[in-house]
């Protein structure tokens, strides 16, 4: 028998609710689903969202009966809001959060590097934007709870898994007992502990370093900027770091990470707790000021992933796929990324608009996407925990030349998660003028937003199908172009127009933009009519073409239906 | 004992005695003159004292980085890596 925590988590600003249980007691005769996502986190969340835009009911299973313990995940980046934007989210987010640019780093009382990242007119969301996950997750929630193909059953864990040819049988435990649900698919996003990942005995592969730091979430009012705040080497923490940021609710996340030998046992006493944090208001300039402790928890530094994100019908997805360092805010805003882009494989594969060989491209995408925030995470791993002798002397030694000596500065700054780049997809045409663009995301590139009017960005129009971007200079989309997309459609791919270079609107076009001064032009590269872009559903590049015929597109959008048995 | 200065003059010699004559007027148009590797000696010995036993380490590698900076090459560096690893 299952029985998660019936009662509310505590917080001090949080106001948690308890949710009823899903009993199959209530539910009679057999269970079955189109796809089964353990987990509902963010990963989790975002991907059934993301499918049920697509058209694919799912059911979302959920070990506890609440949202998250803690602030866990606070720092959500751009990409991470355009994710959000897709599923309806982001103005919440934006309402709630407060988003920043910079970012100092201090050393011997002396601010070492600031990193500087603006806001850009063509951008309509903040690099960064600061909020708790437990109120992310409220608004996923939300968002779940108002889409009438999702259904999410709390209080359900995930005990069995069996693979079968159509798809996997999971045997469930709640609090009045197990329950059998057969689906076609079943997607693990049930964290870094992922109890799915365990049933199937998946090892993941990469490194684990030692040093660990401690979260502590505490009320305080410190009269400081929303930016973020590194203090290396400090008299009270000597070798080790200390981060610091803003969140709302006049609540400060202080990150600290433990001198060699101590146990996370006996860093979160509250004696050695209370200490810390003085000293770290200290640090700041306020240790006179009163807080008052809302979570805190112990985390180490992981840089490890699957090498295969399929297994059989069993998919994975966020930190059940793989452990990334929070340096650099890796964690949930890679898992968005994961879900966005295993919604779109999943749900065309539901859909038999591709074959199950999009899913091993989703994997290919997501572990070398994986592998390269490992391998740059690692460099700020190795920075801010150094591993080895060798390491901590390098490490020293630019501390203490950044006080004199500029050049060293930059190798403070922690490289910011970002999208990664599906250079290598399945999908990116092959045929296409992709080497002859001046400027604009190339094949496989994550899109550049361009502001189009008042509270009007090109990313408003892009996503959830295909879409093309198609410079008619003011005329009509050539017929001839609408009979291969007609036909494509009619082959059952989703797919839109996005005429671009008309005030009007345009017959054959899903959307008209009328871009008059030529700013997204500008930004694509695109110089002469018949210029055009093809976005995914995940509005990542997949072709561009300098002009583009009815022969280049056909062949294009026969390159992503081929795949279908 | 041999004087600092008449130990790096050997060692130079025997490392050079070896290689064709072109190689080594490369190696003197690229490097120091004797007289600018004698004062380098002399400097980072004295700086090395003046850094102090336990801080010896720590200001090596700031020099190093320091040199690599101004060497601009990362090629390079690492070559000088390899050589410096040799005999320890």
């Amino acid at each position: 028998m299952h029985n998660p925590v019936a009662e509310p988590r505590r917080s001090i600003y949080y106001p948690y609710r308890v949710m009823a249980p899903w009993l199959p007691s209530r539910h009679s005769g057999p269970q079955r689903a189109k796809v089964v996502v353990g987990g509902a986190g963010p990963a989790g969340l975002v991907l059934a969202l993301e499918l049920a835009r697509h058209g694919v009911p799912s059911v979302v299973l959920e070990s506890e009966r609440q949202v998250s313990e803690g602030s866990r995940a606070i720092v959500f980046t751009r990409r991470t809001m355009e994710i959000l934007q897709q599923v309806g989210v982001a103005s919440r987010i934006t309402a709630a959060g407060l988003p920043w640019c910079y970012g100092n780093s201090f050393y011997r009382g002396q601010r070492v590097f600031r990193m500087e990242n603006p806001k850009s007119e063509d951008d309509r969301f903040y690099p960064m934007i600061n909020l708790q996950q437990q109120y992310l997750e409220e608004y996923l929630i939300d968002a779940v709870t108002e889409q009438s193909l999702i259904e999410l059953r709390w209080g359900n864990r995930v005990t069995g898994v069996a693979q079968r040819e159509a798809g996997v049988l999971v045997t469930i435990d709640t609090p009045d007992g197990p329950y059998e649900l057969e689906t076609e698919w079943l997607v693990a996003a049930d964290g870094a502990r992922s109890g799915i990942r365990s049933l199937l005995g998946l090892k993941m592969e990469g490194q684990s370093y030692e040093g660990r730091f401690v979260i502590a979430d505490i009320r305080v009012d410190l009269p400081l900027p929303t930016e973020r705040l590194a203090f290396f080497d400090p008299d009270w923490n000597p070798g080790n770091t200390v981060l610091m940021h803003r969140e709302p609710h006049g609540i400060w996340r202080i990150d600290y990470q433990l001198p060699a030998g101590q146990t996370p046992e006996t860093a979160l006493e509250p004696q050695a707790l209370h200490a810390r944090i003085n000293a770290a208001l200290q640090t700041v300039g306020y240790g006179d000021r009163p807080w008052e402790l809302d979570w805190a928890s112990v985390y180490s530094a992981r840089t490890l992933t699957l090498p295969d994100y399929v297994h059989g019908r069993v998919l994975f997805t966020g930190d059940a796929a793989h452990m990334l360092p929070i340096f650099g805010v890796r964690g949930a805003n890679t898992a968005f990324q994961d879900s966005q882009s295993l919604g779109w494989h999943l749900a065309y594969v539901v859909r038999n608009i591709l074959s199950r060989e999009a899913l091993a491209n989703f994997s290919r995408e997501r572990v070398g996407a994986a592998r390269e925030i490992i391998d740059e995470a690692g460099k700020s791993t190795r920075f801010m925990t150094p591993p080895t002798r060798g390491f901590r002397l390098l490490r020293d030694a630019v501390l203490s030349l950044s006080l004199s000596e500029p050049f060293v500065s930059p190798l403070y700054h922690w490289r910011t998660s970002r999208p990664h780049e599906y250079t290598v997809s399945a999908f990116n045409c092959q045929g296409d003028d992709n080497a002859l663009f001046q400027t604009g995301p190339g094949d496989g590139a994550p899109p550049l937003n361009v502001r189009l009017g008042v509270d009007d960005y090109l990313l408003d129009h892009i996503g959830g199908a295909f879409d093309l971007l198609y410079y008619t200079g003011g005329g009509d989309v050539p017929a001839s172009l609408r009979e291969v997309i007609d036909g494509a459609r009619q082959r059952g791919l989703p797919i839109r127009v996005l005429a671009v270079g008309s005030g009007h609107p345009i017959a054959a076009a899903d959307v008209s933009l009328s871009d008059e001064d030529g700013r997204l032009r500008a930004r694509y590269g695109m110089e002469s009519v018949g210029a055009a872009y093809l976005f995914r559903p995940d509005q990542h590049i997949c072709a561009r073409w300098v002009t583009l015929d009815a022969a280049r597109l056909s062949s294009a959008l026969n390159h992503i239906l081929e795949s279908r048995t | 004992m041999i004087e600092p200065k008449e130990a790096l003059a050997t060692h130079a010699s025997n490392t050079f005695g070896t290689q064709s004559a072109r190689r080594f007027t490369v190696a003197q148009d690229h490097g120091l003159t004797l007289t600018g590797l004698e004062a380098v000696y002399d400097a980072l010995a004295e700086a090395i004292d003046q850094a102090g036993t336990e801080k010896t380490e720590l200001f090596l590698v700031k020099l190093a980085l320091l040199n690599a900076q101004a060497l601009a090459d990362e090629h390079v560096f690492k070559e000088q890596l390899q050589k410096a690893l040799k005999d320890l």
